[in-house]
């Protein structure tokens, strides 16, 4: 948990400014946000998203230690099912506050493709 | 690093003992739609006012031998108004799941009896279940706002006003709520009909409609026929089945959506092909009048929104109790 | 084609289960956070000789915590082991759409679930929107019951 906290805080990317129930609170600030998503590099879409796959140890804990590069495989290389890595998908849709269709998701299977469509994703912030 | 936030756990403790009984204090007379979700029994509302939720852990104990799962916080099985166990059949463990997370995902800031409504229908069915016991004390009975068949009786009125039977005057909304409720409605009608002779020596059970242009406003009775073949139906069901079919008729103030929904969860194999539908179409036809007055004059805040959710919320509640795997 | 399908309902129960879960979350964080915060500020006092950099930069990362508007604190549901597991072992719900057999019933079923988690979570948040006077206290629901008609409270 510390090590989320810790992570989430080394992160200084204003992060989306919404309500409990997804209401913008500020037109200003959604403003800010997508022009902040349209310079999401691809290098910050990266990280985060390995942040994310590091923090989806708890069902296999060995997927902490591995090292993660754009080649890795969700199935192949990092030994998850096709409802891991639905969870997966969920989680990073979230990280990034959008919702990749069923169609792109379903054909997903390594993190270079997904690092590709977020940064690809005007939405993404 | 929780090892602190336990110490302050230990004065709640104390008070936790009574938790299960928070759950427990709050009897409601039935008939109307009493639920836990409406009532403000002054024990909960002390509780919600205090803000504080008692306990750490929600969990299912499910014993495998006897096929029944309990829902416990902190080790203790939860209990319903009338002071049973929610205990339930394992083949209903998708409904367990979510009666685990409705009570884990209760926010501490209080508990509000609306964010609780599997757990009120289940509650329900429960304590119905034992009420309907021979030898049990009249003043349970009583509490919980008489046996199934005060129920039952309650509910067939609900066949005479039924929200599918009422059809609106042609010069209302251009004639196209009357066309929507033709199409919708007829069909359903003729497919109960034909569902509710199974339960009838009499061959020939027609459900008497309300027409507004031909009867303009005035009371709908159903015939004898009608009203014993519904009550043999009723008399069929299980004390879980009947709160399902109770829920689903308050929500929608329509027994054939009852039915629909109860049938169709149930054994939609067996299913008449005229019954067959699915949950939305059941809210549909239920809210078709609301859905076109919305349209014509837009959505009023705080009303339409509220109660498009609240309509949903209830059936879906009533549609994943029925469900078994 | 049939485990599309499989995968699509899963993803839209995990996706309904993660919002509904949200706002009882972000309650535990905050007040997660609070203990924290209080606790590493009262071991400072404690120990006043130590150095404190390490504490100071863990303290430090707590205040910045922000659990309402920070996502990345809920990515994933609480349990979704015992969902698999019921969803595999009870419901056999791969097996029984592999073979078509009541395949339809249980996939709308589990899009049921989603729609009652989501009707619910939209119930209570707008509940809560036409209610603030819900989380208020009983002394400042009065007060605010006086404002409305003109009147203030007597001290």
């Amino acid at each position: 948990m510390f090590r989320s906290v810790c992570r989430i805080s080394s992160r200084i990317a204003p992060s989306a400014y919404r309500t409990m129930m997804g209401r913008p609170v500020i037109a200003n600030t959604i403003l800010a946000q997508r022009f902040y998503s349209a310079n999401l590099s691809k290098d910050q879409v990266s990280q985060r998203v390995i942040d994310v796959i590091k923090a989806f140890d708890k069902n296999s804990p060995t997927i902490a230690n591995k090292q993660i590069s754009s080649d890795t495989q969700f199935h192949k290389d990092l030994g998850l099912d096709s409802l891991d890595t639905v969870e997966l998908l969920v989680a990073i849709e979230e990280e990034f506050d959008i919702e990749i269709p069923d169609k792109v998701a379903d054909d997903l299977r390594s993190v270079g493709e997904t690092v590709d469509y977020i940064a690809s994703n005007p939405d993404a912030n | 690093m929780l090892a602190s936030l336990k110490n302050s756990y230990v004065v709640i403790r104390s008070i936790k003992s009574r938790l299960p009984r928070l759950y427990s204090l709050s009897a409601q007379p039935l008939g109307i739609d009493n639920t836990i979700e409406n009532n403000s029994p002054t024990e909960t509302n002390r509780l919600s006012k205090t803000s504080q939720k008692f306990w750490e852990k929600v969990s299912l104990n499910r014993n495998v031998k006897k096929g029944k799962i309990a829902l416990q916080l902190d080790g203790t099985t939860i209990k319903t108004p009338l002071g049973n166990e929610i205990i339930i059949d394992d083949t209903r463990s998708l409904l367990a799941y979510l009666l685990k997370l409705e009570w884990s995902s209760l926010s501490n800031i209080s508990i509000k009896t609306h964010s609780l409504p599997l757990t009120s229908l289940v509650a329900r069915s429960i304590d119905l279940q034992m009420i309907n016991k021979p030898d049990c004390d009249p003043q349970l009975v009583a509490k919980i706002g008489g046996n199934s068949d005060v129920i039952k009786n309650q509910l067939l009125r609900y066949l005479d006003t039924d929200t599918l039977l009422v059809f609106s005057p042609m010069n209302e909304f251009e004639g196209k709520l009357r066309n929507a409720q033709n199409k919708s409605y007829l069909p359903l009608i003729k497919g109960m009909e034909e569902f509710l002779s199974k339960f009838s020596f009499q061959s020939n059970v027609q459900l008497q409609i309300l027409d507004a242009d031909i009867h303009g406003l005035r009371g709908n009775q159903q015939s004898d026929i009608v009203k014993n073949a519904a009550t043999k139906y009723m008399n069929g069901l299980s004390q879980w089945d009947l709160s399902i079919l109770e829920k689903t008729i308050l929500t929608t103030k329509s027994f054939i959506c009852g039915v629909l929904l109860l049938e169709n969860k149930k054994n939609s194999s067996n299913l008449l092909p005229n019954l067959k539908t699915d949950m939305e179409s059941i809210i549909r036809a239920a809210t078709l009048e609301t859905i076109f007055q919305v349209e014509k004059w837009g959505e009023v805040e705080d009303t339409h929104d509220v109660d498009k959710r609240d309509i949903r919320r209830k059936v879906y509640t009533a549609a994943i109790a029925a469900f078994t795997q | 084609m049939d485990k599309a399908r499989v995968l699509h309902a899963y993803r839209g129960l995990i996706r309904a289960i993660l919002k509904y879960e949200r706002p009882s979350k972000v309650i535990n964080w905050g007040k997660l956070q609070k203990a924290m915060i209080t606790k590493l500020e009262y071991s400072k006092k404690q120990n006043p000789k130590n150095s404190h950099e390490d504490s100071n930069r863990e303290l430090e990362s707590w205040k910045q915590l922000d659990p309402v508007n920070d996502r990345s604190l809920n990515l994933f549901i609480s349990d979704s082991k015992l969902l698999r597991s019921i969803l595999k072992n009870d419901i056999k719900w791969e097996e029984k759409v592999a073979q078509g057999q009541n395949a339809d019933e249980i996939l709308e079923h589990a899009f049921d679930i989603i729609k009652f988690l989501d009707n619910q979570r939209e119930y209570e948040e707008l509940v809560d929107r036409y209610n603030p006077g819900n989380k208020l206290t009983q002394d400042e629901k009065v007060k605010r019951t006086a404002n409305v008609v003109g009147l203030d409270v007597p001290r």
